[in-house]
């Protein structure tokens, strides 16, 4: 079971727990074999999965096996969960450290600043050269930049609404280390996209 | 430092400037968020940067297509049911359940969370309804570790009330073709030419006689 950061022992605040009470009990019926409650934890889980490993990974060709290796075991696993974290801790925890196995068997650099191969190119066309698409891209290459680990908190933090604590949990690092994960990433990020966010907005 | 921080706490300017991203991401508890917006009202630079937070964060980069989750279910299906030795899925031992009453227990008797289940979850586990207990329906019952058989798309139930001409009315009309049934749970097996597919469901499941119709194309035959 992911252990809590021991810099810091306080529970994440929840701002409303009951979606968190139907997820636990959500993954019980998992637990006792209800495949639609597996049915139902996977329609919950797979995009927001899909989409973390995108952009931590940054690699398109590992995305599909990670997501349904990760929800493999979530069957599998799932009378291991004990209630004393999130499920999406749990969840995400469990993604990041198939992600980190997959990179390192790949010789990727996990901590250091450096990015993996861009992602497949999205859809270019001359409606792409500006607006989202193209903030959109400028991000990717933005981010592709960060080191695996960086990525990580980035997108469970501005894309998934995760708290510091919380990922802490799901990375299996102390709450200072995310902070400091946080602060380079968001310089280099500030760096890199100066003027062209307020561009877009 | 700027002189806007000048006067303030440098320790605690640090700390409140670490907690923007969480903030802007409305992942802080209420005490957090007081010193932060505290902060805030005095802190031009520390203003700046949450509004750089909140551009990043509105640059939510897209959700993968609604259908790629069904996909993905159905390959995990097929793993735990090509693996049952090494991947079967494993029941607490208080539960004292075997093996068996995992993904098969779906396929007794307990039908009812299929009719709530959406369309689309049905699909994904329709491979499933053919691994039912009851008369064997080889060579369909090993579904998981074999590929479904050639030709072999569509599955159907009919309601227990419909009688044998409604059913081949119903299957005529359609196109499909009947390749096995029925299961231990009173399904049966369709093929249905290249392109057919989804006009054969249309018709099978506007049918009277039909109660249930499923695709159980795989993957790369369907929607990316």
């Amino acid at each position: 079971m992911l252990r809590r950061p021991r810099d810091d022992p306080r529970t994440p605040p929840p701002h409303d727990p009951a979606p968190e009470r139907a997820e636990a009990l959500l993954i019980a019926r998992v637990a006792a074999r209800e495949a639609d409650a597996f049915a139902q934890l996977y329609r919950a889980y797979h995009p927001r999965l899909t989409r973390f490993l995108e952009r931590m990974t940054r690699r398109s060709g590992l995305v599909e096996e990670l997501v349904d290796d990760t929800l493999l075991t979530l069957w599998q696993s799932s009378d291991r969960y004990n209630g004393l974290s999130k499920v999406s801790t749990w969840v995400f925890g469990i993604a990041y450290r198939k992600a980190l196995n997959a990179l390192q068997r790949l010789d990727e650099p996990l901590e250091d600043a450096a990015g993996g191969e861009p992602l497949e190119p999205r859809e270019a066309g001359p409606e792409a050269r500006c607006g989202r698409r193209e903030l959109l891209r400028q991000l990717e290459q933005a981010l592709a930049e960060l080191s695996p680990a960086q990525r990580a908190v980035i997108d469970l933090t501005y894309f998934h609404g995760i708290g510091y604590r919380e990922i802490a949990a799901i990375v299996g690092c102390p709450v200072d280390t995310v902070k400091t994960r946080m602060f380079h990433a968001r310089r280099r990020l500030r760096a890199r996209l100066a003027g062209r966010l307020e561009d877009w907005l | 430092m700027t002189a806007r921080v000048l006067p303030l706490d440098a320790a605690a300017h640090r700390s409140v400037q670490a907690l923007l991203p969480w903030y802007a991401a409305g992942a802080l508890d209420a005490a957090e968020r007081a010193r932060v917006e505290a902060h805030l009202a005095v802190c031009a630079r520390c203003r700046r940067e949450l509004a750089f937070d909140r551009r990043l964060q509105a640059a939510q980069p897209e959700l993968p297509p609604d259908e790629a989750w069904e996909r993905s279910l159905v390959r995990v299906q097929r793993r735990l049911a090509a693996a049952p030795a090494t991947a079967a899925p494993k029941v607490p031992r208080r539960r004292q359940r075997p093996p068996e009453r995992g993904w098969r227990r779906l396929l007794g008797p307990s039908w009812g969370w299929l009719v709530a289940a959406p369309a689309t979850a049905l699909l994904a586990l329709g491979p499933m309804l053919l691994d039912a207990p009851g008369p064997p329906v080889a060579p369909y019952r090993a579904l998981g570790a074999q590929p479904v058989a050639p030709g072999a798309r569509l599955i159907v139930r009919f309601r227990p009330q419909a009688t044998e001409l409604e059913m081949r009315r119903a299957l005529r009309l359609s196109g499909a073709r009947l390749l096995d049934g029925p299961t231990g749970t009173d399904a049966y097996l369709l093929s249905i030419a290249p392109g057919e597919e989804l006009r054969a469901l249309e018709r099978l499941r506007a049918d009277g006689a039909v109660e249930m119709a499923a695709s159980l194309a795989p993957a790369r035959g369907r929607v990316p």
